[in-house]
């Protein structure tokens, strides 16, 4: 699968003197747009037994991943302060994703490692963006799916970063 | 947005990301070098199965533009991983539309696309992202 498109080869030469804001800026635009056309029926909180609503059961992943990141920074030595802070602000990035999900769901906390580590931790973000991705590719609602996608692309984003730390 | 306009957004952002990596690749050496060739072939068999998704839509994708604006001293390196980073984090967004209006294998390969970009942004040096995860 090579690149079809006949466009000229680039040129090494320095373009305008322009920020990549120029570059990237009509990618932003089409972030603002969102999706109306599929009007696939909004997700609901399920009534039936047993159907669990995929959101819930993803906040629930997102609260074991938040009790992972607890489990570490309790073990962490005092002065590994940088490592605690790049921690700190990678579990607030699993708050908000939980939030987004709705909040509910309790986390399966049989299910942490038995000695949390950032190589543990790197290993559960993997999994869970790997897991984002086949609940991106269930979800009923587009609005899921594309929540579901951006919470995959952050925790996948987050493996190379606890892998500097490790 | 219909999925052939979510495509047609990647094939753009696509284009662009391979000019810059084309451009940025080469003021880079050393592993930063074939980590961004390998880059560079990642956009492009992306912007290529983009384009075949719209294709298949009987959409017409975008042709790129033969030029982008650039970052005046994207000869350094730093502003060459930079421009990498920016890039690649520029598609998440667009990648996450497209999963949005597509379904079954295409929204799994646009999912998996953001994932990707997102993780390769991290490898250029930017800070991890917790994107915006609905619309507001």
């Amino acid at each position: 699968m090579s690149a079809t498109s006949p466009r000229p080869a680039p040129r090494l030469t320095r373009r305008q003197g322009l920020a990549a804001v120029g570059l990237i800026g009509p990618m932003a635009l089409l972030v603002a747009c969102s999706s109306d056309e599929e009007s696939a029926p909004a997700a609901t909180l399920s009534t039936e037994p047993e159907a669990v609503s995929p959101d819930v059961t993803v906040a629930a992943e997102e609260a074991l991943l938040i009790a992972h990141y607890d489990a570490v920074l309790e073990g962490l030595p005092e002065a590994e302060s940088s490592t605690r802070e790049a921690l700190v602000a990678l579990r607030e990035q699993h708050v908000a994703h939980r939030e987004a999900l709705g909040g509910g769901g309790e986390p399966l906390l049989d299910d942490l490692p038995e000695n949390p580590s950032i190589a543990s931790l790197a290993s559960a973000e993997k999994a869970a963006s790997k897991a984002r991705i086949a609940s991106c590719v269930d979800a009923a609602d587009p609005e899921l799916a594309r929540t579901l996608a951006f919470i995959a692309a952050s925790e996948a984003s987050h493996v190379p970063a606890l892998k500097e730390l490790a | 947005m219909t999925p052939t306009q979510a495509w047609s957004a990647i094939v753009a952002g696509e284009d662009a990301a391979i000019y810059a990596y084309s451009v940025a690749g080469a003021r880079v050496s050393g592993a930063d070098r074939r980590t961004a060739l390998a880059g560079l072939e990642a956009h492009r068999r992306r912007r290529s199965r983009a384009a075949a998704i719209v294709t298949a839509a009987g959409g017409t994708p975008p042709a790129g533009s033969p030029a982008y604006e650039l970052p005046d001293n994207v000869a350094k390196a730093g502003v060459a991983r930079r421009l990498m980073a920016d890039v690649d984090l520029a598609l998440v967004a667009p990648y996450a539309e497209a999963a949005a209006t597509s379904t079954a294998e295409d929204r799994r390969w646009a999912a998996r696309c953001a994932a990707d970009c997102a993780t390769s942004a991290v490898g250029w040096g930017s800070d991890p992202q917790a994107f915006p995860v609905a619309p507001s």
